[in-house]
C-alpha cells in the first residue's frame, strides 16, 4: 500500500469527478481532507464536465393532488428512457410561479422570494429580497462559465401602457455568494413578460415584444451575458411568421443549442402544426428548421422543451410531458401532472455553503 | 535541433534498470516524453532517446508499455475491441492499479490516467466510508460524532430510502 499514499490530490479529485452524487456523498465521512475536497466548487466544476446525459434528472416541482404542499420530485431515466421516481423533497413553499434549471441547480421563484436548490444534494438557499417597491414580473437564472458565477435576474417592467406592453425593462441581478440585488436601469430592449428565458453557455436569451404589435407578437430575441453583464439581440428565422404575431412562440434547448418552437393554431380546427428552429451555429445566428410536426395534441404552449436519446420531450401543459419520436412521428405520455413546473437538471456536488445563505437540507417527502 | 518524435525510437529505464525500447510514435502517447524529446537536441543524429523514470519499477513498466503499444496501433485501436482490451488489462489487483495511476501520472498518459482513474471510482461505487478508507488507506480523523452528524446530514445517500408511491 505504498503508492496510494503518494497519489496527489489532483489524482483524487480525478478519481472523486467520476463518482455518482450518493458515492460522494458517502465519500465526505471518509476523512477530514475528502470532505473538504468535496465541498470545493472546483470538485464540482470537474464533476460537471465529466457528465454525461446519463446524469441528467427530470426534476419537477409540483402540488400533486394527492399532497398538501409542493414537492421536489426527482426522476432518473432508465435504460428505456423511462423516467423513475428516485426522490421526493418537501419544500416548504407557500406557492411557486416559475422554475429554472441551470448547470445543476434549479431557481425556485414564487410569492414567499426566490430559492436556489441542489436536488442531487438536497440543499435549498433562500436569497435576500430586493428593496424595490414594484413586483418583479419575471425572473432568469444563468451560470457563467468565464466568471464562474450563478447570478439570478428580476426584470421589472416599468410600467404597463393601456394594459398592453412596457415601455421599458430593468433589472435587479443578485449573484449568488452577495447579499444585495444590484439594479441594472434601462434594459435596451422590452422583453416579452409572458415569456420565459432560457440559459445556454452563459448567455441568457428572452423574447421581446413591441406596443405596436400587442403583448402577444414577439419582435425579435435579446441576449444578456451572464458574465460581463452585457445586452444584445438578433432576429428569429427569415422564414419563420411566428414573430409576426401568428403562432405561440417559445425558446428551448435541443442538443445543447438554442431552439425556437413556433406552434401555429387554428381556432376552427383541432390540428396544430409545430415548427422547431434550432440554432446552428451561434456566430452566423444561423437559423435550421429542423421539425415540422402536424399534430393534434394541444401543445399551444410550450415553453420547454429538450432532447433525449433522438427523442423530444414536450411539455403540454397543464396535463404533463410528451415524447415526441421524430422518426415515427408518434407522441407518448411521459407522465400526467396537475400544477407542475419540470425541468431536466444535471446531476451535480455544486455546493450552495460557503455562499453567506443560510443552508436548509430537504427532506423526504410523505 | 531534434529530429520529429515520430522518426526516433526512445528507450525507458525502469527505477530497478530493466529496459523497453518503444518506437517513437508509440512514445508520444506520453506527453513527459514529448516535452523531453522536444528539449532533447542531444540525440538528434543517431535517433534514440534514453528516458529514465524513477520510482516506477520494471513490472510496472512493462504494463504501461503494453498499454502504449496497444493503444498507438491504429489498426487495432478503435471502437469496442479497444474497450474490450482495455477492460482486460486493467484487471489487475489494487497494489498494481494505484503503480499504474502514478506511472500514468508521472509519464503523462491521459488514457492510462482515464483507464485507471476510473478503475478506482468503481471500487469506491456502493462503498461505506470504512471500506473507502481500507481501500485507501486513510485514517479516520472524524470523531464518531462528528462521522454521525455528517451521515445525518447526508442520510438519503445511505439507502434504505422508502419513497411513497407516485401517480
Amino acid at each position: 500500500m505504498d503508492a496510494i499514499e503518494k497519489i496527489s490530490q489532483d489524482i483524487i479529485l480525478n478519481i472523486l469527478s467520476r463518482l455518482p452524487l450518493k458515492s460522494l456523498m458517502r465519500c465526505k465521512c471518509v476523512s477530514k481532507h475528502w470532505y473538504s475536497l468535496i465541498n470545493d466548487p472546483i470538485l464540482a466544476e470537474l464533476h460537471l464536465q465529466r457528465s454525461n446525459c446519463d446524469s441528467i434528472n427530470l426534476v419537477i416541482c409540483a402540488n400533486l393532488p394527492s399532497s398538501t404542499a409542493w414537492e421536489i420530485l426527482i426522476f432518473k431515466f432508465d435504460n428505456e428512457n423511462q423516467p423513475k421516481l428516485s426522490a421526493s423533497l418537501k419544500i416548504d413553499i407557500e406557492d411557486i410561479s416559475s422554475v429554472y434549471s441551470c448547470e445543476g441547480l434549479i431557481c425556485i421563484s414564487g410569492s414567499a422570494g426566490i430559492h436556489l436548490c441542489n436536488p442531487s444534494t438536497r440543499e435549498l438557499v433562500t436569497l435576500p429580497r430586493s428593496n424595490s417597491l414594484e413586483e418583479p414580473s419575471m425572473h432568469g437564472f444563468g451560470y457563467s462559465p468565464s466568471t464562474k458565477e450563478y447570478k439570478v435576474v428580476q426584470l421589472i417592467h416599468n410600467k404597463l401602457i393601456d394594459g398592453c406592453s412596457p415601455l421599458s425593462s430593468k433589472f435587479g441581478v443578485l449573484t449568488l455568494g452577495t447579499k444585495s440585488w444590484r439594479p441594472i436601469d434601462n434594459v435596451p430592449y422590452v422583453l416579452h413578460p409572458k415569456k420565459n428565458s432560457i440559459t445556454l453557455n452563459g448567455i441568457m436569451y428572452w423574447l421581446t415584444c413591441t406596443k405596436k404589435r400587442g403583448p402577444d407578437s414577439v419582435e425579435e430575441i435579446a441576449t444578456f451575458n451572464v458574465g460581463d453583464e452585457r445586452f444584445g439581440a438578433f432576429s428569429g428565422p427569415p422564414d419563420c411568421h411566428a414573430l409576426e404575431g401568428k403562432s405561440a412562440v417559445s425558446l428551448g434547448v435541443l442538443q445543447g443549442t438554442l431552439c425556437l418552437t413556433c406552434d401555429y393554431y387554428n381556432r376552427n380546427s383541432v390540428n396544430h402544426k409545430l415548427e422547431i428552429w434550432m440554432m446552428k451555429d451561434d456566430n452566423a445566428r444561423g437559423w435550421v428548421k429542423q421539425y415540422s410536426i402536424e399534430t393534434c395534441w394541444m401543445i399551444y404552449n410550450i415553453f420547454s422543451l429538450y432532447h433525449w436519446k433522438g427523442k423530444l420531450i414536450l411539455e403540454d401543459p397543464p396535463y404533463g410531458l410528451l415524447w415526441y419520436d421524430p422518426g415515427t412521428n408518434t407522441f407518448e405520455t411521459i407522465l400526467c401532472y396537475g400544477d407542475a413546473f419540470p425541468c431536466l437538471c444535471m446531476e451535480s456536488l455544486m455546493p450552495l455553503v460557503n455562499r453567506q445563505l443560510l443552508v436548509k437540507r430537504l427532506t423526504n417527502a410523505g | 535541433m531534434a529530429s520529429p518524435s515520430h522518426t526516433r525510437t526512445v528507450t525507458l529505464k525502469s527505477c530497478d534498470d530493466v529496459e523497453f525500447v518503444l518506437d517513437g510514435s508509440v512514445a508520444t502517447l506520453s506527453q513527459t516524453l514529448v516535452s523531453a524529446m522536444a528539449e532533447d537536441s542531444s540525440s538528434s543524429d543517431d535517433g534514440t532517446f534514453t528516458w529514465c523514470v524513477s520510482n516506477i519499477t520494471g513490472e510496472v513498466l512493462a504494463k504501461v508499455v503494453e498499454f502504449c503499444n496497444k493503444h498507438a496501433d491504429i489498426s487495432s485501436s478503435r471502437g469496442e475491441d479497444l474497450k474490450e482490451w482495455d477492460k482486460a488489462f486493467i484487471s489487475v489487483e489494487l497494489d498494481l492499479l494505484y503503480d499504474l495511476i502514478l506511472a500514468a501520472d508521472n509519464l503523462n498518459i491521459e488514457s492510462l490516467l482515464d483507464l485507471t482513474a476510473q478503475r478506482v471510482a468503481d471500487e469506491i461505487k456502493g462503498k461505506m466510508p470504512h471500506e473507502i478508507r481500507m481501500l485507501f488507506n486513510i485514517e479516520k480523523d472524524f470523531t464518531d460524532e462528528e462521522e454521525r452528524e455528517i451521515r445525518r446530514e447526508h442520510a438519503w445517500a445511505y439507502g434504505g430510502e422508502s419513497l411513497k408511491s407516485f401517480l
